[in-house]
């Protein structure tokens, strides 16, 4: 379901009488006169509902004999709500594009020279920090803690909190004394 | 103002409640869409009796002219409402030609109330 799919069902959604089509449908499909008689709406709300819901894919239509009978698209409300937010944004491009500038911007501020002028306070700032640390690191290598601090001495002094920091950030992890670089980093 | 010019005068602003009391009732029930074409026929019935004020205000004491008057204005200001109707269904614009018949329904109503109500005799 694209973005645009999801805004639309949700805003339909948004109506009691809508809703209350929906779960007749739930229980059978209807056509505009036995649906209008049930909720006490008038056939030409109705028809307007169903309009919508039709055009966000929530309901479907089909003629028989002289009626068009309405029907729940199951396979439409089978889908998961965390599926639809899952989905990657329409703007994805321009949200990566600002995700990016604002990376760079960080790594502007508190490295100069391939040094780092100061460990970032902020999580969101020091998180970006570590993980242009981490790629000094080669995925799959143990590191002893000596030749970790030797790598991260080149870029701080405190080369003792940046460890601290790559291992509680999960960009390293720590076992029998070697040191791995985490693969998703 | 004439007897019937008040009993028309009357079930306008009545109408007007009613239709502005059901969209509250409605907004407050989740149901925004049929909310908003109540709160439009409301504005429909308030905008003719702003016009049959205006029809007493020109024509003073002329009774058959107000008449005239308002029933010209009824005639005219709906017609822009079906052109607008008719533009929507070429556009297969859902929810402006709902609310486009509810302008022309809530008109129907009132040409037919204006029948009715203000040559009624008491």
């Amino acid at each position: 379901m694209t973005e645009t799919q999801a805004l639309q069902l949700f805003k339909c959604l948004a109506d009691k009488s809508r809703l209350q089509i929906l779960k007749s449908l739930a229980r059978e499909d209807l056509y505009v006169e036995r649906l209008s008689e049930r909720l006490g709406l008038s056939a030409s709300t109705v028809s307007f509902h169903l309009r919508k819901l039709t055009e966000a894919g929530a309901v479907t239509a089909h003629k028989s004999q002289y009626y068009t009978i309405y029907a729940l698209n199951r396979s439409l409300f089978e889908t998961k709500l965390l599926d639809v937010l899952e989905e990657r944004p329409e703007d994805w491009e321009l949200q990566r594009r600002r995700d990016e500038a604002y990376r760079q911007k960080v790594l502007d501020a508190f490295f100069e020279d391939g040094r780092l002028r100061a460990i970032p306070a902020q999580l969101k700032k020091k998180r970006i920090v570590l993980a242009e640390i981490a790629r000094a690191f080669e995925p799959g290598r143990s590191y002893p803690e000596r030749e970790v601090n030797l790598i991260l001495a080149a870029f701080h002094d405190d080369f003792c909190t940046l460890r601290r920091d790559l291992v509680g950030e999960g960009f390293l992890t720590r076992a029998g004394g070697l040191y791995q670089k985490e693969e998703q980093h | 103002m004439t007897a019937g010019q008040k009993r028309f005068d009357d079930w306008l602003a009545g109408r007007a409640e009613q239709a502005g009391g059901r969209a509250a009732f409605l907004r407050a029930d989740g149901r925004a869409d049929e909310s908003h074409w109540e709160s439009i026929r409301r504005n429909v019935f308030s905008l003719f009796r702003d016009v049959l004020s205006a029809a007493q205000k020109a024509n003073g004491g002329e009774e058959q002219a107000a008449r005239r008057f308002f029933a010209e204005k009824l005639g005219v200001i709906p017609a822009s409402w079906e052109t607008a109707l008719q533009r929507a269904e070429r556009q297969e614009d859902t929810d402006r030609a709902r609310i486009e018949r509810v302008k022309l329904d809530a008109a129907g109503e009132i040409r037919t109330a204006l029948a009715a109500l203000w040559e009624e005799k008491p």
